[in-house]
């Protein structure tokens, strides 16, 4: 009875304790709810301000383009501004020049003449700033055309003579005749301004232009010497010389006049033509200055090089065909792409870039959006509605965000302008199947995760073919020897290890390049039982795609250009 | 002080003595809570004194050593509910080292306003390790208690010497663990 | 007397070049916009034409392909005026069939030099 009492008594704190439990886990449970219901709204909260930021910095995109638009105008219309009553005052003033003269009165005009040689100046400077301001946005452009170098120098002359033998000065030339291809207004404006500085620093002295044939790093060009016997410069004068707004010390300003813009824009232009300004001088004794230019091409020439070197690059033969009305962007977008080994054809219109892929059949296609000859959603209807055309894959540059259109329209993908180089190549690289679908087998039992693999490589231009376990597997190499396998490690029926034996036993595949990609934690042992069975153990999770698609290339080139080993033809495969 | 503790020590109660002096013991010390206690629940500190209190008394022994058999008890039972955490520690020092850390961030984890003892610990020599044990409750015993549950478990040999600290408060003690040494002479 | 006839359309660059070409020996006419411009030549078939490329009404390219275009004024001598100095736009000129082509701001001496070389032919 005792006994019964005390174990009533026990049952009946257990049931209590129980009770007490279940309520602590219901209150946990509500907590975990309430927790979780925070979050969630925490989250939207997130998302809505991450839509709010984008959108914000989409508008601010758009202005800084709108900004930068307004300061192109801004500076087209202010030159024009600038120049047209600066005109008046040079026309005029050389005008009641003349008519001065013919009345015989030199005190008219001197002054005259003052007010005309104030205006030039005046012009030069404005001409200056507007150039070192077009150099500075990036809004220079380089037209290059074939110039007669003796009928420049000749020309440059004619300009600059006055202006040595003011000084007291004489001028010697020496001249090899022959064709540059350049910018010929911008070479002229270097000439003159070497030439002015030296007539303007000499008095009573020598100024001699050389203009020769030069090779510099293998690449033919002309070098212009410009050599006086002026007051020349010190070292510290020396290093100042080509930055903008110094003159080589304020004293020389005010003695010589001047900006000292002259250089700085002398040696932009030099350098956008892919020469150089080198300068040597010693105070009291004079000056050198050297230009150097290589030979240039012209458009038609480039092009035609570019699709010539096709042959000779290390990629395989891959063009890309870039569409944009705007010359800086095809310039830049040709830059980028170059470095990184593709061939590139361009087109500044919709009607031409049509005509040149279907003569050309690039590989992958740059569309822009705005173009204010054909509409690029024009020009991507067209290419899409194109037979011949339709296969290749079009990537919209644009400023507007029409995704949705063009995804629709059949755009593989839509980059938005300005384009980063990195941005790019990885987008073309997606594009550009080095790969010509070469097979690779995905061993793994886990259905999402083989799908996943099998569309990342699909996508990157290999066959695809995918088994379930290593019996599996192996029964599929029987039929198509892949030229890379992608393996796990914990399948049922066979797993990874059992079928690398397998796959070692037999003499043609024991070579197929094997990359492990595996959840399961490889031990170190594991990793010296899987060495000289695989290329290289991936863990899955701890991944990422970049890096495996950069292993499975290295594996397949490997593979594919290694030349002691069997083709694979030789391999059996079929 | 956490329900694990009672439930614990309810159970030590009933197997060591009987179901009847457990039985006793409860509704002998008139616990607000009744003697039911759950795990995951949190009790007054006191009811585990006024249990302690009444198994003395129901048994003839000795507050102070009935907790410290309780400690021992108590650690085997913490072992095979964390497990991964004594496979991580390769010895009784490495072990004491991180209980502040470890088993307190734990605690806090699922308990923020637990009351937790202080432990500080440290190398006096590469054999010698002390422990001082500070807190709001008089378990100095149950500390130690602990402690030698611990030795027990990894095997090894070390001898447990108890310092007082803050006079003879239970509620403050400092053990220095010597290895090598001949345990418990 | 050999008749020049000039189309400009700001103000004091048309004085300017009227009072100067006519001393030295030419007598000028002159049109402000591009539609006069084309007009007045196959009305009076001036010696040469000395044309703005930026001008009202009609554009000083547009008047430059007509007046190329027109059996009476094609052989006339057409000088092009033009504000920038981009090669591009020499190209533009000489395309649009612009016998020459000068650079705003006008260096007279070199203008003249052409003028003469163009009307002797």
């Amino acid at each position: 009875m005792d006994e019964l009492a005390l174990l009533r008594r026990q049952l009946e704190r257990e049931r209590a304790a129980r009770k007490q439990a279940e309520q602590i886990a219901e209150q946990k449970t509500r907590e975990i709810y309430y927790i979780n219901q925070e979050l969630r709204q925490l989250n939207n909260h997130l998302e809505e301000m991450v839509e709010l930021r984008t959108a914000e910095l989409a508008k601010a995109h758009d202005e800084a383009i709108q900004a930068s638009l307004i300061k192109s105008q801004f500076l087209a219309n202010m030159s024009h501004e600038l120049r047209t009553p600066l005109n008046a005052i040079i026309g005029y003033s050389e005008m009641l020049t003349e008519d001065a003269k013919t009345l015989n009165d030199p005190m008219f005009v001197d002054d005259l003449d003052k007010i005309n040689r104030a205006g030039k100046q005046l012009l030069t400077l404005i001409n200056d700033i507007l150039d070192l301001s077009k150099i500075e946005t990036g809004r220079m452009d380089v037209y290059m055309e074939p110039v007669d170098v003796s009928m420049l120098i000749q020309d440059v002359l004619v300009t600059v003579r006055p202006l040595i033998e003011q000084g007291g000065n004489t001028i010697e030339l020496a001249c090899e005749p022959g064709q540059l291809v350049t910018d010929v207004t911008k070479l002229r404006q270097v000439l003159i301004n070497l030439l002015g500085n030296a007539a303007k620093f000499t008095k009573d002295g020598l100024v001699k232009l050389e203009a020769r044939r030069e090779t510099r790093d293998g690449t033919e060009g002309y070098a212009f010497r410009v050599e006086d016997s002026g007051i020349g410069m010190t070292p510290e004068q020396v290093e100042r010389l080509f930055q903008p707004f110094v003159q080589a010390d304020s004293s020389t300003t005010r003695s010589y006049g001047g900006t000292g813009l002259g250089l700085a824009i002398s040696r932009s232009f030099c350098e956008m033509l892919g020469g150089g300004i080198g300068v040597e001088s010693e105070h009291g004794a004079g000056s050198v200055f050297v230009c150097w230019l290589p030979q240039g091409l012209l458009p038609e020439q480039e092009e035609l090089r570019s699709r010539m070197s096709a042959g000779s690059a290390p990629r395989q033969p891959v063009s890309i065909l870039l569409i944009d009305d705007e010359h800086t962007t095809l310039e830049l977008l040709r830059r980028y792409l170059a470095s990184a080994g593709w061939t590139t054809a361009f087109a500044e219109s919709g009607a031409e870039g049509l005509r040149l892929a279907r003569e050309l059949r690039p590989e992958v296609i740059c569309l822009d959006i705005l173009m204010p000859s054909m509409d690029g959603w024009a020009v991507l209807s067209a290419i899409k509605n194109d037979p011949e055309l339709k296969d290749i894959p079009v990537v919209i540059l644009s400023m507007t965000s029409d995704r949705q259109l063009g995804y629709s329209l059949g755009a593989a993908e839509i980059v938005s302008k300005p384009v980063g180089r990195e941005q790019l190549i990885g987008i073309m690289d997606k594009y550009i199947a080095l790969h010509d679908n070469a097979p690779v087998l995905v061993v793994e039992d886990d259905a999402t995760t083989s799908e996943m693999m099998a569309r990342m490589l699909h996508k990157e231009g290999y066959a695809v073919t995918r088994a379930g376990n290593g019996l599996e597997a192996l029964e599929r190499i029987e039929y198509q020897q892949p030229q890379l396998i992608l393996l796990d490690l914990m399948m049922p029926k066979m797993d990874g290890f059992q079928f690398l034996r397998e796959l070692h036993r037999r003499e043609g595949w024991r070579d197929i390049p094997v990359i492990v990609v595996t959840a399961k934690s490889v031990t170190p042992e594991e990793r010296l039982r899987l060495h000289g069975y695989v290329h290289e153990v991936m863990q899955k999770g701890s991944f990422d795609r970049d890096r495996l698609l950069t292993e499975i290339r290295r594996a397949h080139s490997a593979s594919a250009s290694e030349p002691a080993g069997p083709s694979p033809e030789e391999k059996g495969m079929h | 002080m956490k329900g694990v503790v009672f439930t614990s020590f309810i159970e030590m109660v009933e197997q060591k003595f009987s179901l009847e002096i457990a039985d006793r013991v409860i509704t002998g010390a008139q616990l607000p809570s009744g003697g039911s206690y759950t795990s995951v629940g949190t009790y007054d500190y006191r009811e585990m004194l006024a249990l302690v209190g009444q198994l003395s008394a129901a048994t003839g022994l000795a507050e102070g050593a009935l907790v410290r058999v309780f400690g021992e008890y108590l650690f085997r039972e913490l072992v095979a509910m964390h497990p991964e955490f004594l496979q991580r520690n390769q010895g009784v020092f490495a072990f004491l080292e991180k209980v502040d850390s470890y088993i307190h961030v734990e605690v806090r984890k699922l308990y923020p306003d637990a009351e937790l003892p202080r432990f500080e610990s440290g190398y006096v020599d590469e054999a010698t390790f002390y422990m001082e044990y500070r807190s709001s409750r008089p378990f100095a015993d149950l500390a130690e208690g602990l402690i030698h549950g611990a030795i027990h478990y990894y095997g090894e040999s070390i001898e447990v010497r108890r310092e007082a600290l803050d006079g003879e408060a239970p509620t403050a003690a400092r053990f220095v663990l010597c290895r090598g040494r001949d345990a418990r002479g | 007397m050999r008749t020049i006839l000039l189309v400009e359309d700001n103000e004091m660059n048309r004085d300017m070049l009227t009072r100067r070409l006519q001393r030295r020996g030419y007598a000028v006419r002159s049109a402000d916009n591009g539609a006069d411009g084309v007009e007045m030549a196959e009305r009076e078939r001036p010696d040469l034409i000395l044309m703005d490329m930026s001008l009202p009404v009609l554009d000083g390219w547009e008047a430059a392909r007509r007046l190329k275009a027109g059996e009476a004024t094609r052989p006339i001598p057409l000088v092009a005026l033009t504000a920038h100095a981009m090669a591009s736009d020499r190209e533009r000129a000489l395309e649009a069939g612009c016998d020459e082509y000068e650079t705003k701001p006008i260096d007279f001496g070199r203008l003249m030099a052409k003028l003469e070389t163009l009307l002797d032919k």
